[in-house]
């Protein structure tokens, strides 16, 4: 009979599937897995991997739900508990994972509700404060690198890497023609804008999505009648 | 290219023996590195896997086998087989499925039987028992981790 021990790396083939709602009940098997958990490259191959949870994430003033979406099912919803303090944060959410960010400090975290764990990110550049537009990833590697996109009170975009937990700009001046232009597509892999500059005067609405590695968003021109 | 050569045998543990189509075994990485050596003849032993699961690992290679224009199933029924395949095997036979499954190198096999363990495995107690993993926490720590995360043990 072989003997019932799995190699380490077998194991981890196992837990890399486990759905990301129970991943973190399973932290309490034995130490080992605990400290697993908290490791970045299991994290990313845990996202490459595991099936899309079908649930999505609700939040209210001061609260973050997971509501399940099986519709042959009772519809749950479970409060998720954060380290930190949500009410008031504006948030974007991609693969499950938070961005939130305070509007009138200069605080940011993500946060992993599957996993619980948090990082604390810095958003300023230079004297800059930055403006978040949202969170993609780029998929041209067998690990996903998250990043976040971001704009300065001058019009210049900048990126935000996991990777190496910094910003950097990432384009020239975004004025133009004495316009200030912003675009509404942007390529997290090749860092191309599509499809052509656009006047931007007002304010940028948050609503954005982050589809295969395009992050996309809308804007608007406030028109003064 | 006679008959006889586009067959192999595949000898188990336990000294079944498997006469079955190159093609059909040759999606093993492990036995194609064996052919290619040619230090084998058409005979393969097999050190680590017994009858009973060799049996199975064939069966899932000849249905993922593309041989002579039987591999036409559509990618739907494929999935379907697949979740079948694995839906009534126990853990024991699950375990040594994925250990047969990286010895002789099948990665799809070896994705589809950790997939189904982690759809299988739903308490901590199961993964304590099945992959014989030792709860080492004191008992202060686990109290901790349980508080921690608390909305995660609710369902």
């Amino acid at each position: 009979m072989v003997s019932r021990k799995l190699r380490s790396e077998l194991k981890e083939e196992i837990l890399t599937r486990v759905p990301p709602q129970s991943l973190v009940r399973f932290g309490a098997v034995c130490r080992e897995w605990n400290a697993l958990f908290k490791e970045r490259r299991f994290v990313n191959n845990h996202f490459a991997c595991a099936r899309a949870p079908s649930e999505f994430m609700l939040q209210t003033k001061s609260k973050i739900y997971s509501t399940s979406l099986n519709l042959n099912d009772n519809i749950k919803v479970r409060e998720l508990t954060t380290s930190f303090d949500t009410h008031g944060l504006a948030s974007f959410n991609c693969d499950g994972l938070f961005f939130f960010y305070d509007k009138s400090n200069e605080g940011a975290t993500v946060w992993n509700p599957c996993l619980r764990q948090a990082r604390l990110i810095d958003i300023k550049l230079n004297q800059w404060r930055l403006y978040i537009i949202g969170m993609g990833y780029d998929n041209s590697r067998p690990e996903r690198r998250y990043k976040i996109v971001g704009y300065t009170s001058n019009l210049r975009m900048a990126i935000y890497e996991f990777a190496t937990n910094a910003w950097k700009f990432v384009d020239d001046n975004l004025y133009h023609e004495g316009m200030f232009t912003i675009q509404t597509d942007y390529n997290l892999k090749t860092h191309q804008c599509v499809p052509e500059w656009k006047q931007y005067k007002g304010t940028l609405s948050y609503n954005n999505v982050s589809l295969n590695v395009n992050l996309y968003w809308t804007d608007y021109n406030l028109i003064v009648h | 290219m006679s008959k006889s050569e586009k067959k192999i045998v595949l000898k188990s543990l336990d000294n079944e023996a498997f006469e079955v189509e190159k093609a059909v075994a040759l999606q093993s990485q492990t036995i194609w590195v064996m052919c290619e050596d040619k230090c084998v003849g058409n005979e393969i032993p097999l050190e680590n896997v017994t009858g009973q699961i060799l049996a199975k690992v064939i069966d899932y290679c000849k249905k993922h086998a593309v041989v002579d224009g039987d591999g036409d199933e559509s990618s739907e029924e494929l999935k379907n087989w697949d979740t079948e395949f694995t839906k009534n095997m126990d853990q024991s036979t699950l375990f040594n499925m994925i250990l047969a499954a990286n010895y002789l190198n099948i990665k799809s096999l070896l994705n589809l039987t950790c997939q189904a363990v982690a759809d299988k495995t739903k308490t901590i107690d199961e993964f304590h028992t099945f992959l014989n993993i030792e709860n080492n926490f004191t008992p202060e720590e686990e109290a901790q981790i349980c508080q921690e995360n608390l909305w995660a043990f609710d369902d």
